[in-house]
């Protein structure tokens, strides 16, 4: 019989939390990879898609690469998802930085989605949404990104992204303003 | 202030109460900002899969690689360039009559210390050290004119450049190695400046024991701001290269 790929199995039925997973990993052990790649891989290419857009699955790649090759850099028992999501931000900062010039991502079009992504079962996520969202700036796109659909908290994403958290307030506050313009707008012009 | 303005002013501030989520769940506007649990995305698995496979292939041919051993290198390598170039330049201000040796040889500590732990210090996770290293942009300048024994010796700028080329002359390597290393981390300006201090402190800490001139103007623009000058331009040099990984 043909073994099931991790992937799709159901989702990981191991209670060690990420930290001891890493410290694992770090070691070397795969299986310990594997289990984390499984809990964060699925959601963390979604927040990358709202970022990067149609380029997601080659950031996240990116990211795990990154992990995998400089993975002494951990500190051991510190948390492992804000530091995921920081290696990923930088990592999509950096795919932006240098596809800049050649393929802007903000733009008045929605982002194209890969022919066999399935639709985004979050009912309060409309394409519209996510169109609205691939025209803010990229610090106010972040910031919403990890604050409206991961959860993080203002504190956290200070921490995450290496500024204060007056700072991300702000970019918060002003990318919620111009999204809620936008959105009305789009429905202004729909009616 | 209406009620869109309300919510909006609670969810830029964390503080989203039972009133403004009811108001968003009614409102065409507000609707769509409200946070919401953001489930995993569904299939494809398939290119999930790639992914994975890709990153266990490239664990299994990549050794673990501390961080730390990077650092005890370069600070290594930088405290040997240092050293040999003090030695082929020799001791000529320490000797000098004019000499403060106290003064020298706290300043000559600090230096080393730059040039070693510094590079230790630029490289460690997390931004928080990296930050406080470029502190030393002002301090080290300083401690330099503090210690100078305010004799001005070099008169024309050809008698002076020397100590300049010195100092970015002698950097090239360490500074080489480092932007190597950055290439293994995030891009991060302020941590490329810091291992860039570090790398440009070998050169300082060979003139600080040969160079006689110990004017504050002589040892701001020939020593000093050459100094800065290399951190300032390692910046766009890591911009150029190409990024292995990118973790804090």
């Amino acid at each position: 019989m043909k073994p099931v790929p991790p992937l799709l199995r159901t989702p990981s039925e191991s209670t060690e939390t990420d930290e001891r997973l890493m410290e694992r990993f770090v070691q070397g052990d795969e299986g310990a990879f594997s289990e984390l790649f499984t809990r964060h891989a699925g959601r963390l290419r979604t927040a990358l898609r709202r970022i990067v857009g149609p380029a997601a699955d080659d950031v996240l790649q990116t990211t795990f690469l990154s992990i995998v090759r400089a993975r002494g850099r951990y500190q051991l028992g510190s948390p492992f998802r804000p530091w995921l999501y920081t290696v990923a931000i930088n990592a999509a900062r950096d795919h932006l930085r240098r596809h800049r010039r050649e393929e802007p991502h903000a733009s008045d079009t929605l982002p194209d989605v890969p022919a066999e992504q399935a639709p985004l079962p979050d009912p309060g996520l409309t394409r519209t949404v996510e169109a609205a969202l691939a025209q803010l700036p990229e610090s106010q796109r972040e910031a919403i990104v990890l604050h409206r659909f991961e959860g993080f908290s203002f504190k956290e994403i200070a921490k995450l992204l290496g500024v204060t958290e007056t700072a991300v307030k702000v970019r918060a506050h002003r990318g919620y303003e111009r999204l809620r313009t936008l959105l009305a707008s789009e429905r202004e012009q729909l009616a | 202030m209406n009620d869109c303005d309300r919510f909006l002013e609670a969810l830029a501030s964390d503080r989203l109460d039972d009133a403004s989520r009811t108001h968003a769940r009614g409102c065409a506007d507000c609707g769509p900002l409200l946070p919401a649990e953001a489930p995993d995305e569904g299939a494809p698995a398939a290119s999930l899969e790639a992914i994975r496979s890709r990153a266990l292939d490239t664990l299994r041919t990549t050794p673990l690689r501390p961080w730390t051993h990077d650092a005890a290198r370069i600070a290594l390598l930088q405290g040997a360039v240092a050293g040999v170039v003090a030695v082929m330049l020799g001791d000529r201000n320490w000797a000098s009559p004019m000499a403060d040796h106290l003064a020298l040889a706290v300043v000559g500590a600090v230096l080393l210390a730059v040039v070693t732990l510094g590079s230790v210090l630029a490289l460690a996770p997390g931004r928080r050290w990296t930050r406080w290293m470029l502190v030393l942009i002002p301090v080290v300048p300083a401690l330099l004119v503090l210690s100078g024994n305010g004799v001005h010796t070099t008169t024309t700028m050809r008698t002076a450049l020397p100590c300049l080329l010195t100092v970015v002359l002698t950097a090239v390597i360490p500074l080489a190695v480092g932007l190597a290393l950055l290439r293994g981390m995030a891009l991060d300006g302020p941590r490329t400046m810091a291992l860039a201090l570090s790398a440009g402190a070998t050169g300082l800490f060979a003139l600080h024991w040969h160079c006689t001139d110990g004017s504050a103007s002589h040892l701001m623009a020939y020593h000093a701001l050459p100094w800065v000058a290399l951190a300032l331009l390692a910046v766009p040099l890591r911009r150029a290269l190409p990024t292995r990984s990118h973790v804090p």
